[in-house]
């Protein structure tokens, strides 16, 4: 498991987390190129604000997997907090469960979503819907969002581990230090 | 209706992420509903988030840190510092000062206050300014990054009701001000209590580091005229502003600089990530609500208590500083704004007025423990214990309440600007 593990942080970071920024920085181009496209040349692309949007969202869909596994999304932690902050081994050992409840219950629901998400992409596909400026078609888009949420489902695969592992008295899958300032949120 | 607002509580109760546990709720409506398919959760999901104006949020976060990155925070400060530093604690109102300049940059308020902490916090220990008030400065006045544009609360509320993103963001200039001038205030009355020394003003010192900062001033000027001259959308601008950053980064540190921005777009994206899988699934939430008619059974409900617009507001703040209590400040709007706008709509309230007042109060809740993430943004990187900043942050919490009481009994304090400056809605 701990291979496993490896092989997929090093999967995300060598792999989704270039993609995805590259996918950023690119569109972040294309639109200040269209503005000066617009005021310089006098005309613009009509694909554009398709591909900015739907370019940029699957970079941000890639890195859903990427923020789980830094523990970044948004939850209220109010009460495993407070049990940890009794100092007690046994409230200790519920707040452990509880985050272990949350991953669990994430992960079946992530498994889920991808579930209905299949047959969105395919009709997307069999029936050729397509962006808005109908410059692209609509099924890699999907295809995309359909990835971040199976990849955000195997990055809770192992947390879940872990945290099975944790009740059990193990430190498994620990997370190596990292200089990435990535790992903090700053929201707001 | 209760079933589904009973297991929201529940999954958020028990940690589950928010994004996670408001589509869970959704999802159980619809697999019990036999004239709904559970594909709409998908659907729903991608079409919520699937608009260009929401691309602003990640740009105007790409482009905040692109500004970090070249430096600019230290020339801000000492800028700052030449212009009012002789004032009694002086440094203190520069911190203010280079706030509401990095806000007009970033947008984001712990990212404010954690890179203000690393530079003003050691500076202002050694001009004898005790740890309580300069952590509790610091915390509060990242807040103002939130109402001076561009600001990802105005973006994420223009986006929920469909306000002109433009027109909110000219709402929060004087509000901001007046957040400024309000921490100001409080930091020069507490130096004069203390007698911290004070500086002296020195015009030679003035023109080089006006100089100096003239380039990061020069961001907010593209993106505020631009807006105001109807040359961008709030998209187009904040990737303006992307360009803008690139260029000044490019010019001060060269190769460094294009190697630095993979690592920079990845922070971006990762902040970015958190802030769309909520909104997504707040896409799917107000499915659910439109479903349930959860909008208008609580507009009829509140219209029904009769309560006055201002009694309204004054409820919804109480609602907000509880919240504030518990979840970030994006989760706070995204949250209660889909079902109270309607009422606000139904109680004749400004649309506009609405989004700074709550925006004042997130600004508020990100220094109200426990979850006061300003406060753990600030201890952390100053090493301040956190009841020094809590502490600290008193005064300048008392200064924010008075504001958003004027904004309260005072509308157009929001909305004259936007009023005045706005031509055209995009």
């Amino acid at each position: 498991m701990e291979k496993a593990y490896a092989a997929w942080r090093a999967f995300q970071d060598r792999v989704l987390a270039p993609v995805a920024s590259l996918l950023l920085i690119g569109c972040t181009l294309l639109a200040l190129l269209e503005v000066v496209r617009r005021y310089v040349f006098g005309y613009s692309f009509e694909w554009q604000q398709d591909a900015v949007t739907f370019f940029t969202l699957s970079g941000v869909f890639l890195y859903f997997a990427l923020s789980q596994r830094h523990g970044s999304h948004l939850s209220v932690t109010v009460l495993p907090e407070l049990l940890n902050a009794l100092g007690r081994p046994g409230a200790r050992r519920t707040a452990d469960a509880i985050d272990l409840a949350a991953n669990l219950f994430s992960l079946l629901f992530m498994v889920a979503v991808v579930w209905w998400g299949i047959p969105e992409v395919g009709d997307s596909f069999h029936y050729e819907t397509r962006t808005e400026s109908l410059g692209f078609p609509m099924w890699p888009f999907l295809a995309a969002l359909l990835a971040g949420f199976a990849f955000m489902a195997v990055t809770l695969v192992f947390q879940v581990y872990r945290g099975v592992q944790k009740l059990r008295g193990r430190a498994v899958l620990e997370e190596p230090e990292e200089e990435d300032e990535a790992k903090h949120v700053a929201i707001d | 209706m209760a079933l589904v607002g009973i297991l929201v509580l529940a999954l958020l109760l028990l940690s589950v992420p928010i994004g996670i546990g408001l589509s869970a709720a959704s999802a159980a409506y619809i697999l019990v509903d036999p004239l709904l398919e559970p594909n709409v959760i998908f659907r729903q999901f991608f079409s919520f988030i699937g608009r260009y104006s929401l691309i602003a949020i990640p740009l105007f976060i790409f482009a905040g840190f692109l500004m970090e990155r070249t430096g600019l925070v230290g020339q801000l400060f000492r800028f700052a510092d030449s212009l009012v530093g002789w004032l009694p604690g002086g440094f203190g109102v520069a911190t203010v000062l280079a706030c509401v300049m990095f806000g007009a940059i970033s947008g984001s308020s712990v990212a404010m206050a954690a890179a203000m902490s690393v530079i003003a916090i050691p500076e202002m220990r050694a001009r004898g300014y005790p740890d309580w008030l300069s952590g509790g400065l610091v915390a509060t006045a990242g807040g103002i990054a939130m109402l001076i544009p561009p600001s990802i609360i105005l973006i994420l509320y223009g986006i929920v009701t469909e306000v002109s993103i433009v027109s909110l963001f000219f709402a929060g200039v004087i509000p901001g001000l007046l957040l400024a001038l309000g921490n100001a205030l409080s930091v020069i009355g507490i130096a004069a209590w203390l007698k911290l020394p004070r500086g002296r003003f020195d015009a030679k010192r003035l023109w080089p580091e006006t100089k100096g900062a003239l380039p990061a001033l020069g961001m907010p000027v593209v993106i505020l005229g631009g807006l105001y001259g109807g040359l961008f959308t709030p998209t187009e601008a904040a990737a303006a502003a992307c360009g803008y950053a690139m260029l000044y980064g490019f010019a001060r540190k060269r190769m460094q600089f294009l190697r630095e921005m993979v690592p920079t777009a990845m922070r971006s994206l990762n902040l970015t990530a958190v802030i769309l899988f909520l909104v997504g699934s707040v896409g799917v939430f107000q499915f659910l609500l439109a479903n349930l008619y959860w909008p208008q059974k609580i507009t009829q409900m509140v219209v029904g208590w009769g309560l006055t617009p201002l009694g309204f507001i004054f409820a919804y703040m109480g609602v907000l500083i509880l919240l504030g209590m518990l979840v970030d400040g994006v989760a706070m709007v995204l949250l209660t704004v889909p079902v109270v706008f309607p009422v606000a709509m139904a109680l004749k309230i400004d649309p506009i007025q609405l989004a700074i007042v709550i925006t004042l109060n997130v600004e508020m809740g990100v220094v109200t423990p426990p979850v006061g993430l300003n406060l753990f943004a600030v201890s952390g990187t100053s090493k301040i214990p956190l009841p020094q900043v809590l502490k600290g942050t008193i005064p300048f919490f008392l200064g924010d309440l008075s504001v958003l009481l004027l904004v309260i009994f005072f509308p157009a304090l929001s909305t004259w600007l936007p009023g005045l400056l706005v031509k055209s809605v995009f």
